[in-house]
């Protein structure tokens, strides 16, 4: 039974599941309801970050040009390009047992691709959210359904993995920023 | 005056009082024609009650919880979030193109809100649009709370794929205004028949038709239905400024060789006479009659339209007969405006209403007559 997370709730992912390294991360949203204007173009991605929070290299942000991290430790799963289709519309996996000791936090985002250009923004997307799946068995452990809380933000830092001793732990995070991607990267400690 | 952006969102308390009435005025500049509309729509996002679609043609929802003032480019709603049953979920405030052009090529386009001195607009242009036809502006939805998602995004297809997208279809095109004679009209919600000259000369009759305990009766006579009296009547203002009503609520019956020249036949009690109730109207006087109101109400009984079976038609001479079928309506208020009759430089212009009201005087302060109204019951 999944454990549905609220904005800002923190939860043990390893402890209560021993043996957990191998899991899917999954992002879903509903854009493009309207046949009218331009199409909407979401892009999930995660940033593995040190204890103060900033990225090491450019290396570190896996997404769609960078799709897997150079441990193997997160791999991008694909870009899905209309948000079509049920379920999970972009994923990424991650292999806990090999991410780096240097890498503290794994931070999950969704950006607009062309957002400026396009004039788009999170009022705009619903139902968007993000669950960890075990991938040994497929297994749904934490779902963390985003809500109502976004307007004109150009990206979302939807949920972050960070370590607690030796295990790993799960935020639900949901903070929105008025920038984009490259804003999000400025954030990071990086130059995109 | 806070601006916002396209995407907006925010609960409507971080603004305004969302169990006062919120005023929303939409606004477009540019070379095409424009509706506004506003639909109630169910959690599941249908229209499944097409009593709150409030458009040109029905300018109120059945509780007045939205009202539309003004037409075309420059539309006003009122809403009444708090007042809206609890199936409507969701307000969608939409603007579409009438004929050609798309929205890219508008100059402006504006949505307020509005409550008391506080405001919130949105202000976009042509170039954030494409070729939409028909576009949702804002909507105000509730989760949890009552909010406002100023959505402002659209569809090529224009207002019937919008209506798709809400599980509606448009209606089928509407009869033309001059068929062959000796037909029945059924008009739709605000449309308006001119009558030539030439008819104005004998008389125009306007027959209720009801029956009731149409309703399935168990093997022994079972389920008694209360029975239900429905009334016609009319307001009628002569050219010489003076109002009369004619009604069998207070023996009014009025006159055809005198003011107001208009005339109920009888009082109907049961639905039983098989002619109905009738109002005439002396074509030969039409022309001392400025405007009429014609209207329905249950005397006694609950407010169940559908039970009654009425059916008002109004004949003129020329033939045409436009009827209007009230158990399509399942308001809960005992009066129904059904139709407006105006002497327009000699013509007869019917319009059909289908507007719901609790009280004649409600009715009377709608359509501005001022009547004094004091109760009164029959005999």
């Amino acid at each position: 039974m999944a454990i549905n997370l609220s904005k800002g709730q923190k939860i043990d992912l390893t402890k209560t599941n021993p043996g957990l390294n191998k899991i899917l991360v999954g992002l879903g949203w509903d854009v493009n309801k309207y046949d009218g204007g331009a199409q909407f173009d979401l892009d999930a991605a995660a940033f593995l970050l040190g204890e103060n929070g900033k990225a090491v290299s450019d290396a570190d942000f896996v997404f769609y040009n960078n799709k897997e991290h150079a441990s193997g430790a997160v791999i991008y799963g694909g870009d899905n390009r209309t948000g079509e289709g049920e379920g999970d519309d972009e994923t990424l996996k991650v292999d806990l047992s090999k991410i780096p000791a240097s890498v503290a936090k794994v931070d999950f985002t969704v950006t607009i691709d062309q957002a400026e250009e396009r004039n788009q923004n999170f009022g705009q997307v619903d139902h968007a959210y993000i669950r960890v799946v075990n991938d040994g068995d497929g297994t749904e452990l934490l779902r963390y359904d985003l809500g109502e809380d976004y307007s004109t933000e150009k990206s979302v830092v939807v949920a972050q993995l960070y370590r607690n001793g030796a295990e790993w732990k799960f935020s639900a995070v949901g903070s929105g920023f008025t920038g984009g991607l490259a804003a999000l990267c400025a954030n990071y400690g990086l130059n995109a | 005056m806070v601006e916002i952006q396209r995407g907006f969102r925010c609960k409507i308390d971080d603004h305004f009082n969302s169990a006062s009435e919120i005023t929303v005025a939409i606004s477009v500049s540019g070379r095409s024609e424009y509706d506004s509309c506003c639909f109630g729509v169910d959690s599941a996002d249908i229209l499944s009650d097409d009593s709150y679609m409030v458009f040109f043609n029905q300018t109120a929802s059945p509780n007045r919880e939205i009202v539309l003032s003004g037409s075309g480019a420059n539309t006003s709603y009122s809403a009444n979030l708090s007042k809206l049953p609890g199936k409507i979920q969701k307000l969608v405030f939409t603007v579409s193109i009438d004929g050609d052009g798309v929205m890219s090529q508008i100059s402006q386009f504006r949505v307020k809100l509005s409550q008391g001195g506080k405001s919130i607009a949105l202000n976009l242009d042509g170039s954030n649009f494409q070729n939409e036809k028909a576009i949702i502006a804002i909507e105000l939805y509730k989760k949890d709370v009552w909010r406002l998602n100023a959505v402002a995004s659209g569809f090529n297809g224009g207002l019937s794929e919008l209506l798709k997208h809400y599980g509606g279809t448009e209606a089928a095109p509407p009869p033309p205004n001059k068929p062959a004679s000796q037909t029945k009209v059924e008009l739709r919600k605000g449309q308006k028949v001119n009558l030539s000259k030439s008819a104005v000369s004998g008389e125009i009759l306007i027959n209720l038709n009801w029956t009731q305990g149409m309703e399935k009766k168990g093997f022994f006579g079972g389920t008694k239905t209360q029975s239900i009296d429905l009334d016609l009547g009319a307001f009628v203002e002569l050219t010489d400024g003076t109002k009369h009503v004619v009604q069998a609520l207070g023996n009014s019956f009025g006159s055809l060789q005198s003011a107001p020249y208009v005339a109920l036949d009888g009082d109907d009690r049961s639905g039983s006479s098989s002619g109905g109730e009738n109002i005439r109207v002396n074509g030969r006087q039409f022309s001392n009659i400025r405007r009429m109101l014609v209207y329905t109400f249950i005397y006694e009984g609950a407010a169940n339209w559908s039970q009654a079976n009425g059916v008002v038609t109004v004949k003129y001479p020329g033939g045409d007969e436009l009827a209007v079928r009230l158990d399509e309506y399942s308001a809960s208020q005992k009066m129904c405006a059904i139709a407006e009759i105006a002497n327009v430089s000699g013509t007869i212009s019917v319009e059909k209403l289908i507007r719901f009201f609790n009280s004649h005087p409600e009715m009377d302060k709608a359509f501005g007559w001022g009547f004094k109204w004091v109760s009164g019951s029959k005999d």
